[in-house]
């Protein structure tokens, strides 16, 4: 009995790829620019078929926001966590509501059907 | 005596060692995992039909969400309604698809099933029970009026997103 459950644990959990966005809830802070205020964010990529994560922040409407950051497109590698610094301008920090992070899938990678994940923090 | 004295007191140095305690802390905080546990593969039924139904020899995709805490995130899962790569394709495809709970690890995540809200393509749930979830999506894309789709390979996407509320 136990050899099916482990069986149906490698076939099941052993696949299992995940994505991570922290914090929930991101806090603003002043930057060492005035008028630029950012925040820290932590990705963790456990998706093997998985190396770039693209940045995206958004009003309560899904209207993309202009922002800053190291890089927009993120290379993680496989089970590697990475923080990015988001700025915004100081103006924009009642509007924001959302930062997201979303899985870009490479071509060579793509099976027949794919999953692309995407985690969004809200900003309170 | 005074042997004993320095016996006993030797003997109590590494008990007053071994008092020291060593604090383990740790925090909780909502957090929202998604894993991609099984991609998911067309099936070909008949020369008209592409599905990831087992009973049409396909893969259904299982998306696995894990909370910490309850309230804090929804669950949007969006099913394909275009090809991402394909042959091309001169007649139009009709999609259709859901999303489903497929396990759970608290009996009371059943209510997913029912407290869902569905538009366009799209599903959303309130992960309002902490713990771990698996939904299953099905997608079907059948060509033109019993058109055979041309031979080669077909890719889509689902879409697994988690939102902060």
């Amino acid at each position: 009995m136990l050899r099916y459950v482990f069986l149906l644990f490698c076939l099941t959990g052993g696949y299992a790829n995940a994505h991570q966005f922290l914090p929930t809830y991101p806090v603003f802070q002043h930057s060492f620019v005035d008028g630029v205020m950012y925040t820290k964010m932590e990705i963790f990529n456990k998706r093997k078929e998985i190396e770039f994560y693209e940045l995206g922040v958004y009003d309560i409407d899904w209207k993309p926001m202009s922002f800053a950051s190291e890089n927009k497109l993120i290379r993680i590698n496989y089970l590697q966590t990475k923080e990015v610094n988001v700025y915004i301008k100081k103006e924009d920090l009642k509007k924001i509501t959302y930062i997201c992070s979303e899985s870009r899938i490479k071509k060579e990678n793509v099976q027949s059907t794919v999953i692309s994940s995407r985690i969004c923090s809200k900003v309170k | 005596m005074i042997k004993k004295i320095i016996f006993a007191g030797l003997l109590a140095i590494p008990m007053l060692a071994t008092s020291e305690s060593v604090p383990i802390t740790g925090t909780v905080t909502s957090r929202c995992v998604i894993y991609t546990e099984v991609p998911g593969v067309f099936g070909n039924p008949s020369p008209n039909v592409l599905s990831t139904a087992a009973a049409d020899g396909g893969v259904q995709p299982i998306i696995r969400y894990d909370v910490l805490q309850s309230g804090y995130y929804k669950a949007v899962i969006t099913v394909p309604n275009t090809f991402s790569s394909s042959p091309t394709l001169p007649d139009s495809v009709t999609w259709t698809g859901s999303v489903d709970v497929s396990r759970v690890t608290d009996a009371a995540m059943s209510a997913y099933s029912t407290n869902k809200t569905l538009y366009n393509n799209t599903t959303e749930i309130v992960l309002s029970v902490p713990g771990t979830v698996w939904f299953k999506a099905d997608s079907k894309a059948e060509y033109g009026y019993n058109k055979a789709f041309p031979a080669g390979t077909y890719r889509a996407i689902v879409t697994a997103e988690c939102i902060a509320m």
